[in-house]
């Protein structure tokens, strides 16, 4: 099975039977796992934890899916990603992620199958651990862009207003459904945003990514830091040369 | 004139090169060079040092933007191969520039130490790289009169005339509020005089109105080290390593001063900054080792076991590839009576060393404090000699092991004499 370790999950889902299935096996995985079920109580969960991902069924006894994002929306500053349990015709796609469903899972498949599906979406600590052990320590400023279930490593290039410019081989079709996860490494910290978005233009070997207005607060808390850490380095240079 | 106009009228006279890997990386560097008003055919770009150099050979290059990372080597490689081929006076005002999403400490610290103009964090958003590409145009092309002041100085110790550039330095004093780099060349002209006294009160004070100034921190260095004041030189140079911690070469010079100023405790910093470097030869990882092996061992015997098994465990990590180490670690801590902390670290012989001479050793000194059996242990430390191989340590456990075992005494005698003659000293003692 796939690892989580290090991620924490929320699972909302009615079926208690079902609900506890889903628990077990993100727990065996790594995963830091919370149950609710119903629109209430995932509501009291998420206003105590920070959640990665929140795995929701469509309907719940007192709403809908939509009505946990609306809510997540209004008043977290920072976005899990969402995933649906419930079933899609393959025309839905578009339309679920205008909503910020990352994915839907099949009720009918094997719930492990699940954590596979979402590992993609969340960040690897196993691989950041492994790096540290063998003291090949990742630098710098690190992209990764999850587009239809698959993981790509791209190189920044330029921030815009509502998005970035990152370097990527194979670019997709304007508006296709992404995610972006930055992870900006210094000394043996590392900071990680993850942010739902879509793809833009495409640029000669590389593409736009326009960040979801949702993801908006996160979006600008990246800015800063990366503006912060830029004025902190000119100084830094401007001192050294005693200029 | 303006600033930006400054900026706008440099662009037409000066072309501009961008260095990076990345092609979408590079179109999107000259889009940014094309809107702040670079004329297209004036923008050249590639990924590679050695196609760079084809086009600096034949360009007037004013600019240059490069990737951390490049083709064929470094952005430093690239910056020092551009400088080596200009005059001193086109170097003047030449901008090198680093376009990175490298922002690890030694990264920064290296393009400081670099002269690198400036440094740009990628991803950037065009304004940013506007303000900054503005600022370090203007400041080499439009210097302050100090950095004006200081620059004449320098171009008189260039040509020996040190006392003239003493006029001309001391006048830069009065430019700016914390004259660092004109305390610097003064205190460069001062050595050239020979007057090391007063070259050593001039880089203190520079250093006292910037702590961190890197040319007064290694100009007082590289004296103390002429002057052999090695306590003091390491003060200076623990400064110059936690600032600049990308120089390899400077960090097997600390670790050196580190045990010969006996400054042992220290060594866990140097670790860290070794664990930062981008590239680690086999020979800095050697010093590093040594260094830590030590600095553990002089823990170790004064009482400060959990500081050395520490740095034991850091050389077992970093410098396994080196076994003589994991050796020398183990040896030690079998004889300091430790044998649970040495089998730990015999977990760390790389790979396929299962036959080679250092685990054999370390693998018969850790069983020879945890089998009972003497008998056992004799065949084992046999099978370990039959090899050829000699090792003090192993003898003698190999000698106890065979009294224990009840062996016939002519035959123990003749192990007994092979060890005063291979180390008469240690057998002696």
């Amino acid at each position: 099975m796939k690892r989580l370790d290090g991620n924490s999950v929320l699972i909302i889902e009615g079926d208690s039977v079902y609900n506890h299935k889903l628990k077990e096996v993100f727990s065996l995985s790594g995963a830091q796992t919370f149950s609710a079920f119903n629109l209430e109580e995932a509501i009291k969960s998420l206003e105590i934890y920070d959640f990665d991902i929140v795995i929701c069924s469509y309907y719940l006894s007192d709403g809908l899916i939509h009505n946990v994002i609306d809510w997540s929306k209004q008043h977290l500053q920072s976005l899990p990603v969402f995933v649906a349990i419930g079933s899609s015709m393959p025309g839905d796609e578009e339309l679920l992620h205008r909503h910020l469903i990352s994915y839907v899972f099949n009720k009918g498949h094997n719930p492990v199958s699940l954590v596979s599906a979402v590992q993609g979406f969340l960040f690897d600590f196993n691989r950041f651990f492994e790096s540290l052990l063998f003291m090949v320590e990742p630098k710098g400023i690190c992209l990764e862009l999850v587009v239809k279930q698959s993981i790509f490593e791209v190189n920044a290039i330029e921030l815009t207003n509502d998005g970035i410019f990152v370097s990527m081989e194979s670019p997709f079709d304007l508006g296709t459904f992404a995610l972006l996860r930055i992870s900006i490494y210094e000394g043996s910290q590392v900071e990680n945003y993850t942010l739902v978005g879509s793809l833009g233009g495409n640029i000669p070997g590389g593409q736009h990514f326009n960040v979801n207005e949702s993801y908006s607060h996160t979006w600008n808390n990246v800015l800063a830091i990366i503006d912060k850490k830029q004025l902190t380095i000119t100084k830094f240079m401007k001192k050294v040369s005693g200029i | 004139m303006e600033r930006k106009d400054i900026f706008k009228a440099f662009l037409e006279t000066n072309e501009v090169l961008i260095v990076d890997k990345n092609p979408s990386s590079r179109s999107r560097l000259l889009k940014t060079m094309y809107d702040l008003g670079a004329k297209r055919h004036m923008i050249h770009s590639t990924g590679s040092i050695s196609e760079a150099e084809v086009i600096v050979n034949s360009k007037k290059i004013g600019i240059v933007l490069s990737d951390y990372l490049i083709g064929g080597g470094s952005g430093f490689d690239l910056f020092k191969m551009i400088r080596a081929k200009n005059t001193p006076e086109v170097n003047k005002n030449l901008c090198l520039i680093l376009v990175t999403s490298n922002i690890s400490q030694s990264a920064v610290a290296k393009a400081a130490e670099e002269d690198v103009d400036s440094f740009i964090i990628k991803p950037y958003t065009v304004q940013s790289i506007q303000e900054n590409l503005i600022s370090t145009v203007v400041g080499k092309i439009a210097p302050s009169t100090y950095i004006k002041t200081v620059d004449e100085g320098k171009s008189l110790i260039n040509i020996g005339k040190y006392d003239e550039a003493l006029v001309v330095l001391k006048e830069a004093l009065d430019y700016h509020t914390k004259p660092a780099l004109a305390l610097f060349y003064i205190g460069q002209a001062e050595l050239l005089k020979a007057q090391t006294d007063q070259a050593s009160g001039s880089y203190n004070k520079g250093l006292s109105f910037n702590n961190i100034h890197y040319k007064c921190l290694v100009g007082l260095y590289e004296l103390l080290m002429k002057q052999n004041k090695y306590a003091e030189a390491y003060q200076v140079v623990k400064k110059v390593a936690k600032y600049f911690p990308a120089n390899p070469e400077r960090l097997t010079q600390v670790i050196r001063l580190t045990i010969q100023t006996e400054n042992y405790e220290d060594m866990q910093q140097y670790y860290e900054i070794f664990t930062q470097l981008e590239e680690r030869s086999g020979h800095i990882t050697n010093y590093l080792g040594a260094g830590m092996f030590i600095a553990g061992k002089h823990c170790l015997l004064n009482d400060k076991e959990a500081m050395g098994i520490k740095f034991f465990d850091n050389v077992a990590v970093s410098c396994s590839e080196h076994t003589k180490f994991i050796r020398a670690m183990i040896s030690l801590l079998v004889e300091q009576n430790k044998p649970n902390e040495a089998m730990k670290l015999l977990s760390r012989f790389p790979a396929g060393y299962d036959e080679h001479e250092d685990y054999l050793v370390c693998d018969f000194l850790i069983n020879s404090k945890f089998t009972s059996n003497p008998g056992n242990l004799v065949k084992a430390g046999l099978d370990v000699y039959n090899r050829k191989i000699r090792d003090y340590q192993c003898m003698l456990a190999l000698v106890t092991a065979m009294e224990k075992a009840g062996l016939m005494p002519e035959k123990i005698e003749t192990f007994k004499k092979e060890i005063v003659s291979l180390w008469p000293e240690k057998a002696s003692a």
